[in-house]
């Protein structure tokens, strides 16, 4: 699935800059020669279309939000909104979770941790939406700690580590020469779970109503009503907001909350397969030396 | 005696704290003063007679959903550790609601192609199915990710070197390597299922259907909006639904927290390794 990975960032930065435009009805004048669809309304003597669009639409393939908003355009900005939040927190819960990962993990702590979506979850729930990014920073800096320490755990165990503790190896000759040597390696794979955790958690707290950004609330009336109607439209929204805004009519347009739930799923699973590949990679024995394949000794 | 106790208590202590994290979580838009004047009544909800009334339905609806979510897991985890590896990958990646929303979209496609009625109604065969499936296939993807990975391990252990060379037909050997990787099937569904408890809140309320899960969930939306919950509006008696909440909240986390040990339990069971201590 890591193949998907270049595709979707090449998406996400062909994604248009501003934001997409909303629409109360689409015109759509039926092609001359073919007979109107039948959800095309005369209005005014103007053939015309109001939103949401189904996907499959001639007038916009992937159908469109209740604003009438493209969601060809919704996704694409989501995915890279998506994308530039994730990527910030991790560069911001790297060195932090890192850090306490080689603590705990050389203490042997790694147990001690809490689960990360628990910490989330009640995080936002005691601090409210505004804690969004805090509480996330928070669940990345705990994945990657104790992804960590669970590595150095594993290595302290190693019988080359017993062996150098035996041999009066002091603590700052154990890091340099055989913890940090073996754990480089594993940092991207580590960090691409990580990235891909992230995803994840939008996804989940998406479907909760956790979301980063603000949403633009529209009243209006048709002039019959004594109380106007009430629409919220995501503003710059991460593909968990779009999950979010999509959840309260999904019977109805349930690919408004189904494709950026996807997109957030094939993001995770091709971030998984690229941490499964990397680990792997480290995991597979080299031959002693310089690295390249050993020649077979002349007989 | 205390071996049982210890464990036993500390978990009461867990699912307490847990508890009364969350619950001052989704009463943030009252001040503290009133929220922690309010926290002895919740726990007083539990002796009355009418929270009781309200909540049994939800108890039994959340944990039939549980327990066949469970159940189906462990038969198709079994079927997945025969399949090909990428099929685990590819379950376990997908968060429960989008499997069922996934489901539902491709049910009510072919029925209202076909002008019949799609039951969406809690009790009916058809939503339990879907429900139970789309709890169980990311539990199922992960414990036969977990159980392969044990599988494969054992095959390569000096213990398994060392049957090989005595002489011991493969089917055999790789017999008891499955009898040795059975248990970490158990302790994956087992450390999934707190997880489970957050999936049924997301589940049960998109589609509103009266369970323990609905019932946080909406208090959840309440402590979201702007108007926060307001529950005397319809209600009137004010504390009986912030203790049908408090009460459906510790009803979801123990009934997650008994499958749990249920099946951590199954693990200890399965493990064909001696036991130190005999019993």
């Amino acid at each position: 699935m890591r193949w998907l990975l270049p595709l979707l960032l090449l998406v996400a930065l062909l994604a248009p800059r501003a934001e997409c435009p909303a629409r109360s009805s689409v015109l759509y004048p039926t092609p001359p020669g073919q007979s109107a669809p039948p959800d095309v309304l005369e209005v005014g003597g103007v053939q015309t279309l109001f939103p949401p669009l189904r996907p499959g639409h001639p007038a916009a393939w992937l159908g469109t939000d209740r604003g009438g908003r493209d969601s060809a355009c919704l996704l694409t900005r989501g995915l890279r909104r998506s994308l530039l939040l994730a990527l910030g927190l991790l560069a911001a819960a790297a060195l932090p979770g890192l850090w306490l990962g080689l603590w705990l993990g050389w203490h042997g702590w790694a147990g001690r941790l809490p689960g990360e979506l628990l910490v989330i979850v009640v995080g936002l729930l005691l601090l409210g939406r505004g804690s969004f990014r805090l509480t996330l920073w928070l669940g990345a800096t705990l994945l990657l700690a104790r992804l960590c320490a669970n590595r150095v755990e594993t290595l302290s165990r190693e019988v080359f580590i017993e062996g150098a503790v035996a041999l009066g190896g002091r603590t700052g000759h154990l890091w340099r020469t055989h913890l940090l040597p073996h754990l480089r390696p594993l940092l991207p794979g580590l960090l691409a779970t990580t990235l891909g955790a992230l995803f994840l958690w939008l996804m989940e707290l998406g479907a909760l109503g956790f979301y980063d950004q603000g949403v633009l609330v529209v009243n209006f009336s048709d002039g019959l009503d004594p109380v106007p109607d009430r629409a919220e439209l995501p503003v710059s929204a991460d593909l968990g907001q779009l999950v979010s805004a999509g959840r309260w009519a999904w019977l109805e347009t349930p690919e408004l909350l189904a494709l950026p739930a996807l997109l957030l799923t094939l993001l995770t699973l091709s971030l998984k397969d690229l941490s499964r590949a990397s680990l792997r990679r480290v995991a597979r024995p080299q031959p002693v030396g310089t690295g390249a394949p050993e020649e077979p000794a002349p007989s | 005696m205390n071996n049982l106790l210890r464990p036993v208590l500390g978990a009461g202590a867990g699912l307490f704290a847990l508890h009364t994290l969350l619950i001052f979580g989704l009463l943030r838009e009252l001040p503290l003063p009133a929220r922690l004047s309010l926290w002895p009544q919740l726990w007083a909800g539990l002796g009355r007679r009418e929270v009781w009334a309200l909540l049994l339905p939800e108890v039994l609806l959340s944990s039939c959903y549980l327990l066949a979510g469970l159940l189906l897991a462990w038969a198709l985890a079994g079927l997945l550790e025969r399949a090909p590896e990428g099929l685990g990958w590819l379950t376990e990646g997908a968060t429960p609601y989008l499997w069922l929303v996934l489901l539902i979209w491709a049910g009510l496609s072919w029925t209202l192609a076909r002008d019949l009625n799609f039951p969406l109604r809690a009790w009916h065969p058809l939503m339990l199915g879907l429900i139970a499936l789309s709890l169980a296939l990311p539990l199922a993807g992960r414990a036969s990710l977990v159980v392969r990975s044990t599988r494969r391990t054992a095959l390569e252990a000096d213990y398994t070197r060392t049957a090989r060379a005595m002489g011991l037909p493969e089917a055999q050997v790789r017999a008891q390597a499955g009898r040795v990787a059975l248990p970490e099937r158990a302790r994956s569904l087992s450390g999934d299922a707190l997880g489970v408890g957050l999936s049924l809140v997301i589940i049960e309320g998109l589609l509103q259907f009266g369970g323990l899960g609905n019932e946080v969930y909406t208090a959840l939306q309440g402590s979201l909006s702007e108007g926060g919950v307001n529950f005397s509006v319809s209600w009137g008696d004010p504390t009986l639904p912030w203790q049908l909440l408090s009460g459906a909240l510790l009803a979801l986390l123990i009934l997650s927290a008994l499958a749990a040990a249920a099946l951590r339990a199954l693990a200890g069971r399965l493990d064909p390794r001696p036991r130190v201590g005999g019993s």
